[in-house]
């Protein structure tokens, strides 16, 4: 057992006669220690949790002080609402999450952000949707576009400003500002990091001593980009997931770290040509603990999958 | 249990005088049955008294101290690399739990509230996970009458809310 936890509020005791009548009388949620009912509030899904600020004067600001509220948001919420609930939250933010942002609510997201930064959200999600100009009146949906107004440099401000930042997932994330070549991605306490695009938007990665997971997919990376730069900078992850470029010459050549801790290895590959093989090969010598090893094979646009557990 | 070590019981008597024994390992799971052993008392004939709480209640927190007791000891003496086995147990455990805590609402409250005199944090935890379960989807009135809160507003409060934050009582879906 570890040391004890702190000392509880004493209920009242009931008073004399029976006790299980004098017990029924008091079995009001209101007779609770406050521990106990931002216990309870903290468990809520965060609208039911906002809501019960209408259950009477007591509960009124309740849930604005219960630390440890998940903002996981559905589809259907009110961005306005979203944007209002956090300026009133007083504590910390763990998770956000919104899924499903549609266009008219790109704005609303500015103020997220802001608000969230000053939390020290330490997991954030935003998922971004537009309807298809070409399918109107049809809800069909694609990935849209995140367009930060500064592109790239307020992506990278707002991913330096985050020192709490422990998990970071850009999905299909596309900077609309030409003049960005390299923006950093740096920050103290990442330990996951995921990257899934079509096409490179030049981030680069310094710095990330506590990461333990990556998920690099992206289809078309640019040409000059130094992938042994960014696998030593990745050396230290237990779980890679890694779309290997397509290049001409190994582009993992002159790779001279060794990757440890790298328990979970997945490869999207392309064995078409040498370069491809002698890059995996590269990877793969420097992996001594490697346990669980998966390889998409992307061969004339038809993946084959290759599933393998070595020892 | 591991060989060797010698069985101890304590006794633990409710506020209507029924006398519960249990190894004093899985009695330890409260905060204030450890404090009372720390200084040196409880472990007479006579028990550790536990004021407001009645049998029937101490009796549920008996029943939750031992299975989670035996649970842990049973995890310890497990092989610590079989991960999948470990997940398979926490799983079971928790279903256990679910289970043990569905209960009528006032057995619940009481439940807490001995949990949290007795300073036992797990079941402390349960409780209030099924509280927010019972509150969860719910409409403001629903939950006044379910958890026993005195609406206290005055009308014009309530006005004054619901023009301050109209997304409280609109539910999102």
């Amino acid at each position: 057992m570890e040391t004890s936890p702190p000392r509880r509020k004493q209920r009242r005791p009931p008073s004399d006669g029976d006790p299980d009548a004098a017990a029924a009388e008091e079995r009001s949620v209101d007779c609770l220690p406050e521990d106990i009912l931002k216990n309870i509030v903290s468990r809520l899904p965060i609208s039911d949790a906002v809501r019960t600020s209408m259950l009477s004067r007591s509960w009124r600001r309740r849930w604005e002080s219960t630390p440890g509220l998940c903002h996981l948001w559905s589809r259907g919420a009110h961005p306005a609402a979203i944007g209002a609930v956090l300026a009133r939250y007083s504590c910390f933010v763990c998770e956000f999450c919104s899924r499903g942002i549609r266009r008219e609510a790109f704005h609303f997201t500015d103020d997220w952000i802001c608000l969230l930064a000053a939390k020290g959200v330490k997991s954030l999600t935003l998922s971004f949707w537009e309807y298809g100009v070409l399918n109107v009146g049809v809800p069909i949906l694609h990935p849209a576009i995140f367009a930060c107004d500064n592109g790239g440099r307020e992506l990278e401000a707002m991913i330096q400003m985050s020192p709490l930042l422990e998990s970071l997932e850009l999905d299909n994330v596309e900077l609309l500002d030409d003049e960005i070549d390299d923006w950093i991605i740096q920050t103290p306490n990442l330990r996951s990091l995921t990257i899934v695009s079509f096409t490179d938007d030049g981030w680069q990665i310094q710095e990330l001593p506590s990461i333990q997971e990556a998920h690099i997919i992206v289809e078309e990376y640019f040409i000059d980009r130094d992938f042994v730069n960014l696998l030593t900078c990745l050396s230290q992850v237990s779980e890679l997931e890694l779309h290997l470029p397509f290049t001409e010459d190994n582009a993992l050549e002159g790779l001279s770290c060794s990757f440890q801790k790298l328990r979970s290895l997945t490869l999207h590959t392309n064995f078409n040509d040498a370069s491809s093989i002698l890059s995996t090969f590269s990877l793969l010598s420097r992996a001594p603990n490697l346990k669980h090893l998966e390889m998409e094979v992307i061969f004339n646009d038809i993946p084959i999958l290759i599933d393998a557990v070595s020892g | 249990m591991a060989a060797g070590k010698p069985v101890v019981m304590v006794t633990l008597v409710s506020s209507d005088g029924q006398s519960f024994q249990l190894l004093e390992e899985a009695a330890l799971l409260s905060a204030m049955v450890r404090d009372t052993i720390q200084i040196g008392q409880g472990r007479g004939p006579a028990g550790i008294p536990i004021r407001n709480i009645t049998g029937q209640t101490l009796s549920m927190v008996v029943v939750y101290c031992n299975k989670h007791y035996t649970a842990a000891a049973a995890a310890d003496g497990d092989d610590a690399a079989d991960e999948e086995k470990k997940v398979a147990n926490k799983k079971q455990l928790r279903e256990w739990d679910e289970q043990f805590i569905n209960l009528e609402q006032d057995k619940l409250y009481d439940i807490l509230v001995a949990a949290n005199n007795l300073g036992i944090d797990g079941l402390v935890d349960l409780c209030c996970w099924r509280f927010a379960d019972m509150m969860k989807g719910k409409s403001a009135s629903e939950i006044r009458v379910k958890l026993g809160i005195r609406d206290d507003f005055t009308s014009e409060q309530r006005a004054q809310i619901e023009k301050d934050s109209p997304w409280v009582w609109s539910r999102t879906t």
